[in-house]
């Protein structure tokens, strides 16, 4: 799964990237927040892919697996973070929540990644009346309140993981359909498009061998972005009842059970929501790292680099 | 079906429609219910040690074949009863409308049964026991065949405004309540009166039924017997409002500061700050009270800062009560424990099987397979403090009804025989759709895999609360498609008449899953017929044992009120039906 998360650095064009990194330390191949996030997320899809050996998550033990007045029991070797508020084990509701992150994170992200690149490109190679369509279609997919559309497609689909990875591309396509579609029109009138042109390509192939490998590094870079939006949004969607349904482990399940119990058992708000930092800024990290690497993306970071 | 955000009582959402919705409304005295004993309820109870003196019962024989059991002349001073002070009371949710005719939610019925309104002519006066006589100065005397009931009003009693109530105030509430550009949710309980039909149905303007025999006699025909409608007389929707004041003020300021008869006014009502202000009325037709000098609300809180709230003291009392998430919590906390009163109520909770017409539903040993599947007492500790295990069609508590029927036990070899009996050896699968609201998630899972265990294996499907109405209604029209949905009832009446005719009667109200039993049906009408409660109670009894076979719900729970009082009050009573009673609290 990492490996799907953490796209090998692009085939960049060799005319920009070879000359800036030849002036680059080796550090800067690899920056601090990349390997931090490499690491971070690698941590986790172990967690995620070895779930099962954390535990049984559905597994109700009402009368152990709670005190003797029916509250959650805290950490104790038997039950490392405690039990939730129906005696299940909350370690292994946290690995099976994890793993439902990561797979919605990676699904939804390469779904809605590849909608979005397809529309951008598209519009920006072909102009004209597909240009107007696609684009004012994005305009309005960008337009939407996100939990209020979100909520609304829930209610037109039966509840599960499938649900919330429709949800979540058919709201997070059009921000990489914007970028590519202006990467494109930069790239549109570049000598080796019209060229390609020129010798008669025909337009899909134009598109496909040589605008796309250009805006590669930017999806790439966008992605770990996009992933941890993704992951903070599948939380979101299952704290509001629109995304995974219970018994089903998920982090934003996990989080709006614990909620109620805040005053007398912190720890089950608390680890899934520490947990829904980590993987984010795991993402943010690696993104971060991807940018400072790209040179054409050379902006002033969060991170300050 | 319908209820609130709120972490209390479950509450029916408003349908507007010519229909009884299902109100929450909660229990009585637990001391009191204990002892047994109807009239002392109030003094008897030791969570109200410095209790109501209205205690002191007269089981009057009424005249002109009433049975109404007992007659209590109101609230009394209480002896130690101190004056002055506010008291602070804090909710989840707006009222939807303080006009007595269309308020249904909890907010709403709070202020509109004790504070601005109380009563009608007849009125719940303590934790326990039916209706008495309020602003009627008796009970009615009825004619020979029970149709006819003449109310005598008590004479000098005032609306806010000054003015006295007379007999045509009565006719004009009703009429206003029953018309249909008013669409109140309640005019269902009116519809024995003489009349009320027509008018619900707009072919008539005036009520032929009631008419008024000077300031001060009020007689209402019924078109047939019904021991109900003496129930209703005690709810808000039928409470006198003055015709000046309603006119004066329009729809909307009604609904915001209407002018009642209850023991306070309303001050102020202010919907950006939500908060409403209420003072007390001096001419309050019970001398002496209320103590209080005002009430204030406060709504919009989350239930759980709530709680945090009257922890610290900043508020005196939880509208909707101790969050059922917290509620164990709280009992099992030495310091919180002191804040919390339990009651027990007349409301429960189950799980609506729908489809009885088509397999697997359709074959009453499934359904029963169902109910003797579910382990209650381990589903109780999850619900601890805030409902009981209770595998009976009708509420544990019910005032006036003495229970016969064996509630369902755990018995997974039972359920997995009947299932083999009725054709599913292997169980089968079906979908379990449950609002969002707190406790119908931690419901649904402990239920889910406890169904799993005989191998009826339930998938969930969890929607907001307005959603899983749309679906049921839809489902009474044909059109749905749920196979079993978790619900609540809370009854506003203190008899089985109340879930029964809006539940289990064919085409009734609130009859989602379609469950139509002839039996039911003609036992149903009798017993409304019937005054003599214990020949009542016996075809409650009789319809709950039919109704507890055919097993058209899996009974789960029946509901416990755990009242949030702060430490600063004094004899704090209440009831499921009608709430907190603020005349006679103290600080």
């Amino acid at each position: 799964m990492a490996q799907t998360a953490i796209p090998a650095p692009a085939p960049a064009p060799a005319d920009t990237v070879t000359e800036a990194v030849s002036e680059r330390s080796r550090r800067a191949r690899w920056p601090a927040s990349l390997i931090a996030g490499v690491i971070l997320l690698l941590i986790f899809a172990g967690i995620a892919v070895a779930a099962p050996a954390f535990g049984n998550p559905l597994q109700q033990n009402l009368l152990t697996g709670l005190s003797r007045t029916g509250l959650p029991l805290g950490i104790s070797w038997a039950h490392p973070l405690g039990t939730d508020l129906l005696g299940r084990s909350e370690l292994a509701r946290l690995a099976f929540g994890i793993r439902t992150s990561m797979i919605v994170a990676i699904v939804s992200n390469v779904t809605s990644i590849a909608i979005g690149a397809a529309v951008g490109l598209a519009a920006g190679f072909f102009r004209g009346p597909v240009e107007a369509i696609l684009m004012r279609v994005t305009d309005v997919g960008l337009a939407l309140p996100y939990t209020l559309a979100a909520l609304v497609i829930a209610g037109l689909m039966t509840a599960g993981l499938t649900r919330v990875i429709v949800i979540i591309t058919a709201l997070f396509w059009a921000y990489p359909a914007r970028l590519v579609y202006g990467e494109v029109l930069r790239l549109r009138h570049r000598g080796f498009v019209e060229s390609a042109d020129a010798i008669g390509a025909r337009g899909v192939s134009i598109a496909g061998r040589h605008l796309l490998p250009h805006v590669f590094p930017l999806l790439v870079t966008y992605s770990p972005l996009n992933a941890a939006s993704a992951v903070v949004f599948e939380a979101t969607l299952s704290y509001l009842g629109a995304g995974i349904n219970p018994p089903t482990a998920s982090l934003g399940n996990m989080i709006s059970d614990g909620q109620t119990a805040i005053s007398y058992a912190p720890h089950l708000l608390l680890v899934p929501a520490v947990a829904i930092l980590l993987i984010t800024m795991s993402f943010l990290l690696i993104g971060e790292g991807l940018k400072a690497r790209n040179p054409d993306l050379a902006r002033v970071s969060w991170l300050g680099r | 079906m319908s209820r609130s955000a709120d972490d209390g009582p479950r509450w029916p959402l408003p349908v507007a429609r010519d229909s009884t919705s299902r109100r929450g409304f909660l229990r009585m005295s637990g001391a009191a219910g204990l002892l047994g004993t109807l009239g002392a309820a109030g003094a008897a109870s030791s969570l109200a040690a410095c209790s109501s003196g209205a205690a002191a019962t007269s089981p009057t024989a009424a005249g002109g074949g009433v049975r109404i059991k007992e007659y209590v002349p109101g609230p009394q001073p209480v002896s130690g009863g101190q004056y002055g002070g506010t008291v602070r009371v804090v909710w989840s949710d707006p009222p939807n409308s303080l006009d007595p005719a269309l308020g249904y939610n909890l907010t709403a019925w709070d202020a509109i049964t004790e504070l601005v309104f109380f009563g009608g002519l007849m009125a719940y006066d303590k934790q326990l026991g039916g209706p008495v006589a309020n602003i009627a100065a008796g009970p009615p005397a009825m004619s020979a065949d029970n149709t006819t009931l003449t109310f005598t009003l008590r004479p000098g009693v005032k609306f806010h405004n000054g003015r006295e109530i007379v007999a045509s105030d009565f006719i004009y509430s009703w009429e206003r309540m029953l018309a249909p550009a008013m669409a109140s949710w309640a005019t269902s309980y009116l519809t024995s009166i003489a009349g009320a039909s027509e008018l619900i149905a707009g072919k008539t303007k005036k009520l032929e039924g009631v008419e008024a025999r000077g300031d001060h006699t009020l007689v209402v025909h019924l078109t047939a017997p019904d021991f109900t409608i003496l129930n209703a007389l005690a709810l808000p929707f039928t409470a006198p409002v003055p015709r000046e004041e309603v006119e004066r003020l329009g729809a909307t300021k009604f609904g915001q500061t209407p002018v009642g008869s209850g023991p306070f006014r309303i001050t102020s009502y202010d919907s950006a700050a939500q908060t409403a202000a209420f003072e007390r009325f001096d001419d309050y037709m019970y001398p002496g009270l209320p103590y209080l000098d005002a009430v204030t609300y406060r709504w919009g809180v989350d239930p759980n800062v709530q709680l945090l709230e009257l922890e610290n003291g900043s508020v005196d009392l939880l509208g909707p009560g101790i969050p059922s998430s917290q509620a164990a919590y709280v009992l099992a906390n030495p310091t919180l424990r002191d804040l919390a009163q339990q009651r027990p109520s007349p409301g429960n909770l189950w799980l609506t099987i729908y489809n009885m017409d088509k397999p697997p539903f359709d074959n009453p040993k499934v359904r029963q397979a169902l109910n003797w599947a579910v382990d209650r007492a381990a589903l109780g500790r999850e619900t601890y403090g805030t409902f009981a295990p209770w595998g009976a069609p009708f509420p544990q508590q019910i005032a006036s009804f003495r229970q016969t029927f064996t509630p369902y036990g755990y018995d997974p070899a039972k359920a997995r025989q009947l299932l083999a009996e009725a054709g599913y050896p292997h169980g089968f699968s079906a979908e379990l759709t449950i609002s969002s609201d707190d406790p119908y998630p931690t419901v649904a899972q402990v239920v889910q895999a406890q169904l799993s265990a005989v191998g009826v294996h339930v998938s969930l499907n969890e929607v907001s609360s307005n959603a899983l109405l749309s679906l049921e209604e839809a489902e009474q029209t044909g059109g749905g498609h749920l196979q079993l949905d978790a619900d609540d009832w809370y009854e506003v009446q203190p008899t089985p008449a109340d879930e029964v005719d809006a539940l289990y009667v064919s085409g009734a109200s609130s009859n989602y899953n379609r469950y139509s039993n002839a039996q039911v049906d003609s036992l149903a009408a009798r017993a409304r017929r019937t005054f003599d409660e214990a020949e009542r109670n016996t075809i409650y009894a009789q319809i709950q044992q039919i109704i507890g076979e055919d097993a058209p719900f899996v009974f789960l729970e029946s509901a416990l009120w755990l009242a949030g009082v702060g430490k600063r009050l004094h004899n704090y009573q209440y009831r499921g039906e009608t709430y907190t009673y603020y005349d006679r609290l103290w600080v």
